[in-house]
């Protein structure tokens, strides 16, 4: 899976080829468009100095033509003017003929070919030259010995009187003809005597063979009563070698730039898929941390509270907002015997194991000496040894309680241990703050004091941890504002949980940026105590203060 | 950081370390750590709660683990009346030599 290429990759190189494509095809259209362009104007300039050399060549022939119409036809001055031509090389061969007879009057140098091939051949030569006015271009190319025909005969209306200069010149061999070097030197040209390019008409060429598929361009100068046609062709880059080059230039480019594109969005793609399996491990790394948390949490608070016969309980925890560590809150309820009851709420300094293990050592002590001892100041001060012995450098604060069932009433023997004194609301909506402050547990020498006091029907009882009260800012409540919410409440709810909850949402609802503590809530209703006289009760609660049960002796 | 710590020198018992801001869980280390410095220099800490607005239980720590680790020569100042509240809640006011500002009345709490 990890080795994969991704899809986006796949698409920008393919879509940075296609687009490499494109532009070197363009490039390559261009190229040969410019290329043959040059290639015509080349040409055209090549056949124009061709041109000019073939006009070149007609002179001696008009001048000997001209002569044999003065002299009517004499040999002399024939010989004299074409001998100086045949001498120079310029022709092979000069023959003076009778256009009448067809008979041949002098001939100066070679043999010409045209008399070998027969008097059709002849006959038709001259035919053709008296039917042109000025050079005609006599075809012998078939002929043995590689010569060209011209002819010019003398004007006039009828054959009679009229006289054929009739020369051959000697061509160069039909191919691999050297090229003069200069501006044409590039190209690779055939010579045809028009108007076609068959290997027939060839008269010359610098390749060693005609192109096999044919010429590139191709220019036509008159010559004579035909035509010569100059085909070129090359493999030269006449626009420049960056030109001829620059479409596989643009290609190879292109690849680099399709390789690069696709391995820099690999790359990206891989850092990105690589952040998102670290965000979903972060994710249920603290999914897990989250749920351990809340499992230690409800191990700290049980959900299971005995409950004495005609009370009523409800606890509540809200963790702080905002914080997934494990809060130092504690609270229990717990049955001592038939009608006896340990009830308890503290509260550990700090958050994170370390102070929930401290909470689990606090809650289970607390149990264990409630099962021994008397007085919940001993019981208090039995916590604090064991919070000292364990070397915490922290503290606990609890309140501690003995709730006994007697005959018309409940009797509460509570101890504080640093904790904020519980709050007993009487049927009447009078609050009352229960028990005697003490000092924090397992950091310094503890004063605990036992206190009693007596729970009647309808009263309701709530210890609180300082989450509820203590917060830094606005959302503080004091003293006399937790009194009235609290006989507010009361008054109207004598369900606990929903007393609990209407306290809980009440006090949160004034912290508009979240809770920052953890608070938790402890709440006992007193249903029915039995069937005494409330006065007599009320008298008979009035028992404490027990006094400092738990100072050692 | 969420408190400032500020010293002067006060002949009487040692340097004034003046705290300003919440002292909480944040603050805990902070504040026990800047103590021990000036406390290394000098004969006694007075430590002035008179700007702090907010004490939790992390911030009692912080007074009493000093207490702990040097006894008398850790004073209290002048404190607010939520910090004089959670003090008295915690029960430790009374562990705590308490210093009045000059011209006031010196001495100890009960």
């Amino acid at each position: 899976m990890h080795r994969r290429v991704h899809l986006p990759s796949v698409a920008v190189f393919i879509v940075c080829i296609a687009l490499t494509s494109v532009v070197g095809v363009l490039t390559v259209i261009v190229r040969d468009d410019a290329e043959h362009q040059l290639l015509e104007d080349r040409t055209g300039e090549a056949a124009a100095v061709l041109a000019a050399a073939v006009s070149g060549a007609q002179v001696p022939l008009a001048g000997a033509a001209q002569l044999a119409e003065v002299t009517s036809g004499a040999a002399a001055p024939f010989e004299a003017v074409i001998g100086r031509a045949v001498e120079a090389g310029t022709f092979a061969s000069g023959t003076l003929v009778d256009a009448e007879s067809g008979d041949v009057v002098t001939t100066v140098g070679e043999r010409p070919a045209l008399l070998d091939a027969g008097a059709d051949r002849v006959s038709a030569a001259i035919e053709q030259a008296t039917g042109t006015q000025g050079l005609a271009v006599i075809d012998t190319l078939d002929l043995a010995g590689r010569r060209l025909g011209y002819a010019w005969a003398t004007p006039g209306d009828d054959p009679s009187g009229r006289w054929v200069v009739y020369v051959e010149a000697a061509l160069p061999s039909k191919y691999d003809v050297p090229t003069e070097s200069g501006p044409f030197d590039v190209l690779d040209y055939g010579l045809f005597l028009g108007p076609g390019q068959a290997e027939a008409d060839l008269l010359w060429s610098n390749m060693p063979a005609l192109p096999d598929n044919g010429f590139d361009a191709a220019s036509t100068v008159e010559f004579g009563d035909r035509e010569l046609v100059f085909a070129t062709r090359t493999d030269d880059a006449l626009a420049g070698w960056l030109l001829h080059w620059l479409p596989w230039l643009l290609v190879a480019g292109g690849i680099a730039f399709a390789c690069l594109a696709a391995l820099v969005t690999e790359w990206l793609m891989r850092r990105r898929s690589e952040a998102e399996h670290l965000a979903a491990d972060v994710e249920r790394l603290y999914s897990a941390q989250r749920n351990r948390t809340e499992t230690l949490q409800r191990s700290l608070v049980p959900r299971v509270l005995d409950v004495p016969a005609g009370v009523r309980l409800a606890a509540a925890y809200w963790p702080a907002d905002a914080d997934d560590e494990v809060g130092g809150d504690f609270y229990d309820v717990f049955s001592l015997g038939p009608d006896r009851w340990g009830v308890t709420i503290g509260d550990v300094c700090g958050k994170g194991i370390d102070a929930a293990a401290l909470t689990a050592l606090t809650r289970h002590t607390i149990r264990a000496a409630a099962r021994h001892l008397e007085s919940p100041a001993a019981v208090l001060r039995w916590t604090h040894e064991a919070i000292d012995a364990d070397h915490a450098e922290t503290f606990a604060t609890a309140c501690f309680g003995f709730l006994r069932s007697e005959p018309g009433r409940f009797r509460l023997d509570v101890a504080l241990g640093g904790h904020p004194r519980p709050l007993l609301v009487h049927a009447d909506g009078t609050v009352e703050e229960i028990g005697t402050p003490g000092t924090v547990l397992g950091l310094v020498e503890p004063r605990l004091t036992s206190a009693s006091c007596a729970l009647l029907t309808g009263d309701t009882l709530l210890l609180y941890t300082d989450g509820l009260t203590d917060v830094p800012g606005d959302g503080r409540l004091d003293a006399d504002a937790l009194h009235e919410l609290v006989a507010t409440v009361a008054h109207e709810e004598s369900d606990p949980a929903a007393f609990a909850d209407r306290v809980g949402r009440a006090v949160r609802a004034r912290r508009p940026s979240g809770a920052a503590d953890d608070m938790a809530l402890l709440v006992l209703h007193v249903d029915d105590v039995g069937s005494l006289d409330e006065a007599a009760t009320r008298h008979l609660a009035l028992v404490g203060p027990a006094g400092d049960e738990g100072t050692p002796a | 950081v969420t408190v400032e710590v500020r010293c002067e020198p006060d002949g009487e018992h040692g340097v004034v370390v003046r705290v300003h801001g919440d002292l909480d869980l944040d603050a805990e280390e902070q504040l026990v750590r800047e103590v021990e410095v000036v406390l290394a220099g000098t004969t006694g800490v007075v430590i002035d709660l008179a700007e702090v607005d907010f004490i939790d239980s992390s911030g009692v720590r912080a007074l009493l683990r000093l207490r702990r680790a040097h006894a008398d020569r850790i004073r209290l100042g002048e404190v607010t009346a939520a910090v004089k509240r959670v003090l008295d809640i915690a029960g430790v006011t009374e562990l705590f030599e308490r210093v009045e500002p000059a011209g006031d009345v010196g001495g100890s709490a009960p």
